[in-house]
């Protein structure tokens, strides 16, 4: 009985990690709050969702997929990584152009981070959902 | 919006030792000492590369 209850335990662990990568994904912090770390994923909501909108407002462009250009295809990645923030944008019509600005190129590198940034939180919530830490 | 370069790097250096600190410290107190040693950390370099290019550009 113990051990048929402690391997549908671990079918469960295993089954939700890619619920959470997901979630995690979609909203920064959001992994953590799925699984009720509410502390930490509220602050890594404020923190990665402020740097990804002060990105916005100082004017920052999103990267383009571009075919042999590994930089704007990596850039892509990275803002694709910021998940319902950069959707959000992009279905909003949001489309900087490039810009000679300090503050554009500041805005620019503010949004490839906050999406760089959801990556380490989606590796910290999938390490909390398989008991890697607590 | 920003008043300086370094109004950026501090909001940059405060983000990212925020996260830093949250996913990789297990205990509160060791986030919070973590997160203000980074955030010192980012400090101490921005500047310091700032006085090289400095006295590279002179």
């Amino acid at each position: 009985m113990a051990t048929k209850a402690a391997t549908i335990e671990k079918e469960e662990k295993a089954a939700i990690p890619f619920v959470i990568l997901i979630v995690a994904w979609l909203l920064p912090g959001g992994g953590h709050l799925w699984q009720r770390r509410w502390g930490r994923g509220a602050l890594l909501l404020v923190s990665i969702g402020s740097m990804f909108l002060l990105g916005l407002a100082m004017g920052g462009r999103f990267f383009r997929p571009t075919p042999g250009n590994i930089v704007e295809s990596l850039g892509y990645l990275g803002d694709l990584c910021s998940g319902l923030f950069f959707l959000a944008a992009r279905f909003l019509g949001y489309d900087a152009p490039v810009s000679p600005l300090p503050a554009a190129d500041y805005g620019t590198k503010f949004l490839l981070v906050a999406g760089l940034l959801n990556v380490l939180c989606i590796l910290d919530a999938y390490d909390i959902a398989v008991g890697k830490k607590t | 919006m920003l008043s300086s370069h370094f109004t950026a790097a501090l909001i940059f250096a405060a983000v990212t030792s925020v996260v830093f600190a949250v996913t990789s410290k297990d205990t509160d107190r060791e986030r919070v000492l973590y997160g203000l040693w980074v955030f010192g950390l980012f400090l101490v370099v921005s500047l310091g590369a700032a006085w090289v290019m400095y006295f590279i550009h002179r």
